[in-house]
Formats: structure tokens, sequence, C-alpha cells
């Protein structure tokens, strides 16, 4: 007898493992990173590769640490969300190659990361820039979507959006594009 | 962005389209080898991919099963749902506004854009408001209204509606619309799909970032959480929705699940029949207002919900099933029907064998009654849809009320009525199946009765010279023996013995 979920990954391992595969396989990037050092050091690489000069970044405080050691080793420039009022953040995000959050989550079975922004109240740097980093706590990857509407907190859900993977259309001739209207990029930093 | 650029879609010369004329699109679609050599690869591909999904998911009919039996527990219990889904909307600052019909749908929206002085809507990708004629009302009352699917722009600009129910620009090339860009958006033309992506993206993004409405649809609604959830691929719904003041989504009753949990047996079906993906690249959520936090996405949400005749569907205890419906489009690419004419053929919206079963539902059996023709009862829809939506039962169902309601096509009826004359004279019956092989002997030899419009796409055989119903006697006496030589114990022994 078939059973819904039957392939779910057992162990903490094959958790990040499948969710690495899949992130891939929705066009995504998956760096494991160990240190804030390390993750800073990877930023700093995107951020020569993509040319851009500055950094959005959302409000969470490891973003914000994260925020600060880059800016403290490298030439980019941090637009913090809270900084601006709204009608200059807009044009700021619009204007970034690049961009930092964190994710609540991770789902494995499809590689997605969970934005719930009710209670941080933006979502415009995860989708107004070319490049978005993320900031994935490895111990917050769920083995499947079942799993995780279980584990959500319904009152913080209410305002929330899942990504997997870059934007994307294959609306000329069935090909695949990606870089639709979000971003072209989407690299999760998994610490 | 200049009022130069954007006239287009003031001007644009919408297409007006009608099921009455089915039988001209069809002709029209038939004689087009560029429209079915386009139709053909795409649903192809989509075929191929969703399959890839289906072999890699082992409880895939578990699933199937699931959902249909959620969707029916909604549709069953259709108005306890509606109550409580708009009850838990409110609570979390979503305005409610119930529409019986299209007319009114349209009227509650352009109240909704006066009170707030909206100039310019950005539009993700709704079919329902298609249904409705939502942009035509808008660009009457002088707003402009703008798509920003890329498939749903292009047919925008082309003056046209979407071809598919997911794919809108099936139906066009890359050099068609690299000429459409040209001509509308008056840049160098080009067919590269990359550099094509990239100016619909750079104009759509001034669009995003200086409207004062967005327009959704919406593919769940909640009931339990009061939640509006909507899948996307560009990241478009969510920008129509994070970045201007106001926001209206307009929903079907029928898009309700129960909740929360719930909806990954749904998620796990409709981006693989859908697009063959495993996940749409994006799942939005909508509680309600975000504004009051930082200043992003809408001060106000506003959820329409379009009744449009779906109340009625769900008292009829057969056809209520087509409620079920997500819109995936995975019976489109199937269809043998859909493969060959495309979906500008059925003169709707909607298309396919669900648009050919939601067509005389919507419209009436009068300007209808040619959808549910529009199929070779094959089958294949009813295999693949998601939710297990029994098409061509449906569609032979409508068929009959057709029939009924006395608005089948004139030929047919006298065909019909010649028949039942025939079969019930026997006489007249020898005499009529009799002739047509006698009378072909006057013809050269070889040739076949002329049926002009019928041998343009295929040829027609010759009558029997003997008469039908010589033959037929002949032929079963001749099946019998066979069957009483094969059974007979004498022959069974000699084969034994050969």
């Amino acid at each position: 007898m078939r059973r819904v979920g039957e392939d779910r990954p057992a162990g903490k391992k094959e958790l990040l493992e499948r969710f690495r595969k899949e992130l891939i396989a929705a066009d995504g990037e998956f760096v494991p990173v160990k240190k804030e050092k390390d993750a800073a050091g990877e930023i700093i690489r995107i951020a020569s590769e993509t040319g851009g000069d500055t950094l959005t970044i959302s409000a969470e405080e490891e973003v914000l640490s994260l925020g600060r050691l880059v800016e403290k080793e490298s030439s980019l420039r941090l637009i913090r969300v809270t900084d601006l009022p709204a009608k200059e953040r807009k044009e700021a995000c619009a204007a970034s190659k690049l961009s930092l959050v964190r994710a609540a989550y991770g789902i494995a079975d499809i590689g997605a990361l969970v934005f719930p922004y009710e209670e941080s109240g933006t979502s415009w740097p995860h989708f107004l820039a070319g490049c978005l980093m993320v900031l994935l706590p490895a111990d917050k990857i769920l083995p499947d979507q079942f799993e995780f509407m279980k584990t959500l907190d319904k009152r913080k859900a209410r305002n929330m959006v899942l990504v997997s993977g870059p934007s994307r259309t294959a609306d000329i001739e069935k090909i695949l594009i990606l870089g639709a209207h979000g971003p072209a990029r989407v690299v999760v930093l998994a610490v | 962005m200049s009022d130069a650029v954007t006239n287009h879609f003031v001007k644009a010369d919408i297409m007006e389209v009608s099921p009455k004329y089915i039988k001209r699109y069809v002709k029209e679609a038939l004689s087009d080898d560029l429209l079915r050599q386009a139709v053909l690869k795409a649903t192809a591909t989509a075929v191929t991919k969703r399959q890839e999904r289906v072999d890699e998911t082992p409880y895939w009919e578990l699933l199937r099963q699931r959902a249909r039996s959620y969707k029916k527990e909604i549709v069953d219990h259709l108005g306890w749902y509606l109550d409580s889904f708009a009850r838990h909307c409110e609570e979390g600052g979503i305005t409610v506004h119930w529409a019986a019909d299209g007319e009114e749908a349209r009227n509650i929206i352009l109240d909704i854009a006066r009170k707030n002085n909206v100039k310019k809507v950005v539009k993700s990708k709704s079919l329902t408001s298609e249904e409705i004629g939502l942009n035509t009302a808008l660009l009457a009352e002088g707003i402009d209204a703008i798509e920003t699917d890329l498939g749903e722009y292009i047919v925008q600009l082309q003056g046209k509606i979407p071809s598919h129910l997911t794919m809108p620009a099936l139906h066009l090339s890359r050099q068609d619309i690299g000429r459409i860009f040209e001509k509308k958006l008056g840049v160098a033309y080009t067919d590269d799909p990359n550099e094509l992506l990239g100016i619909a993206r750079a104009r759509l993004r001034q669009h995003f970032l200086s409207a004062d409405m967005g327009i959704t649809g919406v593919n769940f609604g909640l009931a339990e959480e009061g939640c509006l959830c909507l899948i996307e691929n560009e990241a478009n719904a969510h920008l129509s929705l994070s970045l201007p003041r106001v926001q209206v989504a307009l929903m079907g009753l029928e898009k309700m699940i129960p909740g929360l949990e719930a909806l990954p047996v749904f998620l796990k079906l409709l981006a693989p029949s859908a697009t063959g993906q495993r996940s749409s690249s994006y799942v939005n959520f909508i509680g309600g207002p975000t504004r009051k936090l930082l200043g992003e996405g809408p001060e106000e949400v506003h959820l329409v919900l379009l009744d449009n005749g779906r109340s009625r569907i769900a008292k009829d205890p057969v056809l209520r099933e087509t409620l079920h419906c997500m819109r995936c489009g995975a019976c489109l690419n199937i269809c043998p029907v859909y493969q060959q004419i495309g979906g500008h053929a059925y003169g709707w919206v909607y298309m396919g064998p669900i648009g050919s079963t939601l067509i005389p539902q919507y419209l009436g059996e009068d300007e209808g009654r040619y959808g549910p023709f529009l199929c070779s009862l094959c089958c294949a829809c009813r295999d693949t849809c998601p939710v297990m939506i029994d098409l061509p039962s449906h569609l032979l169902d409508l068929r009959n009320r057709v029939v009924e309601a006395g608005k089948s096509m004139l030929l047919e009826r006298l065909g019909i009525r010649g028949w039942a004359l025939l079969a019930r004279h026997p006489l007249l019956y020898r005499l009529a199946t009799w002739f047509p092989g006698k009378a072909q002997q006057l013809l050269p030899r070889g040739a076949a009765f002329p049926a002009p419009g019928y041998t343009r796409e295929r040829a027609l055989g010759r009558f029997d010279v003997r008469g039908f119903r010589k033959r037929f006697i002949r032929e079963r006496s001749v099946r019998q023996k066979n069957k009483n030589s094969q059974s007979s114990p004498s022959s069974g022994e000699r084969n034994d013995n050969e």
C-alpha cells in the first residue's frame, strides 16, 4: 500500500542532501558554510561575479551581523531595509543587484525556502534584486510540505511566500529563461 | 513610462470571440499549419515533463484521490465553507465582496479603483478576470490595465486572449513575438528569447513600481485560515500584490480548499500537471494588509468572490464535479482535438476538454452548443486530470442536454430524424442501405460519392455494391460458421492430432 510522503528523508544529513539536490534541480545554488566569516567571504565572491556595489539586507539579527562583517571586509555598500522610508527603499531595492535575507525554514522535498513577512514586514529585497542570497540555518530544514504545514504557527503564516529557485518563464516557445521578474539567481548559504 | 508607450493597451483591438462561431474558428485553425506545429510542440513537451514527474511520485494516485475527496467535500458543502472562509478573511483584515455575476464583479472592482483614485493597474494572470472581461471594463474607465505575466503581456500586446490555461502565448513563435514587440513597443526586432524577456522585464518593472493597484487571481482559498494562496513562476504576482497600495484578488467560489493541511496535496499535483515542475517557483500566502509594518505591501486587500453560475452548477448532481478543476491545463495538453486546433478555436477564455464542459454551463446551451462536441471521447483527459474529473462523461451528458434543448445542428437533427424514420420501416431501411451501392455504379470506376468539405481533409470509402444489409447477413453467417468450427470437439481433436 502506497503512503503519501513515503519518500521522506529520515536523518539530518539526508535532509540536507535532499534539500541541496532539489534546490539545484530548481536552478538554485547551494553553498554550505561553517562560520559567519566563511559566509561573508562567499557573499563578497558572489558580489564580484555579479558586479554589484550595494547589498540590500533584511532586518533579522543574523543578517544584520553578517552584513556588518561584509561591509567591513569589502567595498560593498549596505542598505538596511529598516534604514529607508518605503519610497526610497523601493527604488533602492529595485536598483540593487544583490540582496541578503534569512529564511525561516527550508523544505527538503522541493528545495524551497520559507519567508514569513508577517513579522519582518519586508519582501522587496527577496524579489527586486537580481541575485538573492539566503541564510538558512541547517537545523530549520523540514522533510516536506506536509511536515511544514504541521510545524507552522498559523497565526504568523498569514502573509508568507515559499520560494523554489529563481524566477522563471517558459512563455516563449517553452524555452526556459531565468530571471523573469524576480531574481535570476538564488544562492542558499546553509549554516 | 511615457503615455506613448502605454497607449497601445487603451487602443488595443481586443479580440472578440464567441463560442457561437466555433465552426469558423476550427476551420481557420486547421488550415494554419504553423499554429498546429506550435501547439503540437508545446503540448508534447508538457505531456512528457508531466509524465516524468508522475513516474517519480510513487503515491501519485493516492494524491489524486485525496484531492478529489477534498474538492468533493467543498462542493458538497459550498455554503458552509464559503461562510467560514469569508469570516476568517475578514478577521485578517481582508474586505470581502460578493459578486453574483461578471457585471457585479466589474462594478465592485471599478468602484474600488475610483475610491482609491487608481490610474494604473498591474495584473497577474487571472482566468477569472478574463471570464468577466475585466480589462475591457478598466480600459473603458480610463485605467491602464497591464498584464504582467510574460505570456499574458504578449497576448495583450497582440490584442488577443490566451490560447492555453497556463501557457497564454503558446500559439506564437519567437519570430511572431519579436514582430509584436517591434510594432507595439517600438523596439528593434529580435527573436532572441533572452532579449525579448529583457525588453518585457524592463518595461514591466517600471509599471510595477508606479502602479496604484494590483489585481490577482487566487489558486486556492484556505477556508480554515482565511488566507489566499497564489502560485506562480515569474514573481509578477508577488510584485503585483506587494508594490501597489491596493490589492484586489478575484476568486471563483469553487477555488476553496479546507485549509493549510490540505494544501500540500494540491501543490504536489498542480505544478507537475501544469508545467511539469516538482514545485512552482513561488507559493504566495496573502492574509491581509501588511503596509502598516514597514510600508510594504497593500494598505487594503479586497477579495471579490465571484459566483457567475457556479452555485447553480454546484446544485447539479452530475456536472458539479466540473467545479473541482484547478485550471492546470493538463487535459488540454493531452487532448488530440486541442493539439490540432489550439485554444482560440474554442471561442472563449476556457478551452480544451474542461473548457468544452464550462462553455455551455457558463454561457448557456444556445451560445455554447458546439463546445461539448469538440471531443473525440478518447478519455485521455480523464486519466490525466489531477482531481479525477470524468470529463468525457460530462461532455456526453452536455451533448444530450444540447440536443434535448433543441440546440443541435439542423443537419444533424434532420439526419437523426431520417434515420429514425428508416429504422421504424424495415423495407425503407433495406432500400436506403441498398441504393447507395447501386447508384455508385453510375460513377466512374473506383470513384466515391463527392462529399464537399468532408473529402478535403480525408478520404471517403466506396459503398459495398451488395448493399449494407446483404453484406451484414453474409459476414455474420461466416463468423458464425468459423465460431462453430473452432468450438466443435471434432475440430479440437483434429488440431490435437495435427
